[in-house]
C-alpha cells in the first residue's frame, strides 16, 4: 500500500502521531523521540563517519532496526532527524526496504516533493511539535523559547507556527 | 540507494547509544518548561489572591469558605446552646421562674439544632 503512495495522506500520520502520544503519556515539552524510538523497539545510534559520508543527517536501517544519526549535527536538527526517520519506520516500514528511500541530508531543507519523505517531516513536525502543547506555548514566547521549550531548531518552529496559525 | 545506505553503514567510524549535546538541549529544554510552569503558578496563584478579596482571606475560597463558615456556625450553635442551659439552670442564690426556665430551655434546644445542621452539613460535603 505504502508503496504506491502518489499523495501523502496526513490525516493517517496524524493519527499515528496521536497514538503516540496517548501511548507514552506526553503532556508537556520537549518530546524525546529517541526514547519514543527505543520504547517502540528501534535502536539508535550516534554514529560518526568517515570522511566524505559527513553530509548525511541520519537514515534508517530496516536490516537491523536502527536509526542512524549523525553525532556532528547540530543537537536541536538531530531531534528532527530521529522523529524523521521513526516516521519512516512506522508509516512506510516495507517502502523503507526499497531502493525508493533515500537518506536525510545535513543540507536538506524537508521541502522535498517525494510522498514519503513530505509524510515523514509532518509526522516529525507534528511527534516533536504537537498543536495541543504549540497551543499552550505560542502566545507570549519567542520563536527562540519555543525552539529551546520543543528542542527542534527555528524553522522548525517557524513552519510549525506558520501551519497551524498563519503567523 | 540501499547501496547508499550499505555504504553509509560501512563509513560509521565509531557509533554510541547516547550524545550528551542532545541530552543537555532536551534537559534545556526540560528547564524551560518548569519554569515557565511555575512563572504560570505563581501567575493563577496571584490571580487568585486578587479574586478572593478581604472576605475570601479570612474564608478561603469558593471550595473551602462553606466549610469554614459552618464550622463557626456549629460552634456559635453549640456555645449557644450551653448559654442558654446555663441561664435556665439558675443558681442556689439566684433561683430563676420555671417560665424563664422553660424559655431557655427552648432557646437551648433551637441553638443545638442549628449546630447540629452546620455539623451536619460539614460531614455531608467531607463524604462527597
Amino acid at each position: 500500500m505504502t508503496d504506491t503512495l502518489v499523495a501523502p495522506d496526513y490525516v493517517r500520520v496524524k493519527q499515528a502521531v496521536r497514538d503516540i502520544h496517548e501511548r507514552f503519556g506526553i503532556t508537556t515539552p520537549p518530546v524525546n523521540p529517541v526514547e519514543i524510538a527505543r520504547n517502540l523497539g528501534t535502536k539508535v545510534l550516534f554514529a560518526r563517519f568517515a570522511e566524505g559520508f559527513g553530509n548525511i543527517s541520519g537514515f534508517y536501517d530496516c536490516d537491523d532496526n536502527t536509526i542512524y544519526v549523525n553525532h556532528d549535527e547540530f543537537p536541536l536538527r538531530q531531534t528532527f532527524t530521529v522523529a524523521h526517520e521513526l516516521g519512516h519506520k512506522v508509516l512506510h516500514a516495507e517502502w523503507a526496504k526499497s531502493s525508493d528511500y533515500k537518506m536525510l541530508m545535513r543540507d536538506s531543507d524537508y521541502s522535498g516533493s517525494e510522498p514519503h519523505e513530505k509524510e515523514a517531516n509532518a509526522f516529525a513536525a507534528h511527534l516533536l511539535v504537537p498543536r495541543f502543547l504549540l497551543d499552550q506555548y505560542w502566545r507570549g514566547n519567542s520563536i527562540e523559547a519555543l525552539s529551546r521549550l520543543f528542542a527542534v531548531s527555528v524553522p522548525v518552529i517557524k513552519n510549525r507556527l506558520s501551519i497551524e496559525y498563519g503567523v | 540507494m540501499a547501496s547508499d545506505r550499505s555504504a553509509a553503514k560501512g563509513a560509521i567510524e565509531e557509533s554510541s547509544p547516547d550524545d550528551p549535546e542532545l541530552d543537555a538541549a532536551l534537559s534545556s529544554g526540560h528547564d524551560l518548561q518548569l519554569k515557565l510552569a511555575q512563572e504560570q503558578n505563581r501567575h493563577t496563584e496571584a490571580m487568585h489572591k486578587a479574586d478572593i478579596g478581604f472576605l475570601g482571606r479570612a474564608f478561603g475560597g469558593e471550595k473551602s469558605a462553606p466549610t469554614y463558615i459552618a464550622f463557626i456556625a456549629m460552634v456559635a450553635g453549640l456555645a449557644g446552646a450551653t448559654f442558654c442551659w446555663m441561664q435556665a439552670v439558675g443558681t442556689a442564690e439566684n433561683p430563676i421562674s420555671i417560665e424563664t426556665a422553660e424559655f431557655w430551655s427552648k432557646q437551648a434546644e433551637r441553638a443545638l439544632s442549628f449546630g447540629a445542621a452546620a455539623l451536619a452539613f460539614i460531614f455531608g460535603r467531607g463524604a462527597k
